[in-house]
């Protein structure tokens, strides 16, 4: 094995995923929480929310986190599978973990145009958010989360 | 961490009255918080950095356009060690061109130390005048809002340049 992955493997030994929250960013107002850890590779999650969320300009999403290890620049690369087929991608940065923290990340998550909007019953069940966790270069998971909008 | 919730309910509600019901907790964590705030239509992101881990700001400077350094008002024993951690912020050379916003915090508290005070106390008018950047001094309180709006004017001038 290489050291490359034996280091990916101490950080995610020592990460963990506390909560995360998805909110209308206009309102403030919480439209799904949840506790589980979605971070978790080897299994595919599954979340229920809301489907009003498909009609927010923007969706504020804040998670919360604890690693042992260091990082030196936390990111992830999200992608968006509709029936298997890659919708769209996000790209996110955090920068430095303290080893040994617990920080929020909160992050604007902007819509498609409604034009290009498909409706809540079409997407239920069809949509897999894959999750990423890179420290710069070292891939360190991979997650997938299924949403159903109800 | 109370100024960040504070500005995200006074962009959300710009004219509503203001009521922040009761404070939340503000326990200090190891750790930092990274915050996306719409002004004017503009996606800023805040990072918070506690001012114990003092020491390893440095590791968050590169792509930093604006620095808010608060201060508390209400702590005596710390305003030496403040001082001297903006003075170590102000001569970072990656944060040379930054707009520095002072905040003194905790208003609202009857022991706090006025404005004048912690200014002089500081030697702000000597820092002000021998810095590189740009500097405001702003009084608040984060927990009645008192003071708010003049730090999101600040934020709205500072970003539009």
């Amino acid at each position: 094995m290489s050291s490359s992955e034996d280091r990916a493997k101490e950080i995610l030994k020592g990460f963990k995923l506390n909560w995360m929250n998805l909110r209308d960013a206009e309102s403030g107002k919480v439209l799904w929480q949840g506790t589980e850890d979605l971070s978790l590779p080897g299994v595919e999650h599954e979340a229920r929310v809301p489907k009003k969320i498909l009609k927010c300009k923007a969706v504020s999403r804040e998670l919360n986190f604890s690693s042992l290890e260091k990082l030196e620049k936390f990111r992830l690369e999200q992608k968006v599978f509709f029936k298997g087929q890659c919708l769209e991608e996000w790209f996110f940065e955090f920068g430095f973990v303290i080893p040994n923290s617990t920080n929020t990340w909160q992050s604007l998550i902007e819509a498609a145009p409604e034009s290009q909007m498909m409706p809540a019953n079409v997407l239920t069940g069809n949509v897999v958010i894959e999750t990423k966790f890179y420290d710069d270069d070292l891939l360190v998971s991979t997650s997938r989360v299924r949403l159903f909008y109800v | 961490m109370l100024l960040l919730q504070a500005l995200k309910w006074e962009l959300s509600l710009r004219d509503a009255p203001t009521d922040f019901g009761e404070p939340p907790a503000t326990l200090p964590t190891v750790g930092t918080n990274l915050t996306d705030l719409t002004l004017r239509k503009r996606k800023v992101t805040v990072r918070e950095l506690g001012g114990c881990m003092g020491p390893i700001w440095p590791s968050y400077y590169t792509d930093c356009s604006c620095v808010i350094f608060m201060v508390d008002s209400a702590n005596i024993h710390q305003v030496a060690s403040s001082c001297i951690q903006l003075l170590s912020v102000l001569s970072a050379e990656p944060l040379r061109s930054a707009s520095v916003l002072v905040l003194f915090n905790k208003t609202d508290l009857p022991c706090s130390m006025g404005l004048m005070e912690m200014k002089s106390l500081f030697r702000m008018d000597d820092i002000i005048a021998s810095a590189s950047q740009p500097i405001t001094v702003l009084e608040l309180s984060a927990r009645s809002g008192q003071g708010l709006l003049d730090v999101l004017h600040w934020l709205d001038s500072t970003l539009k340049e």
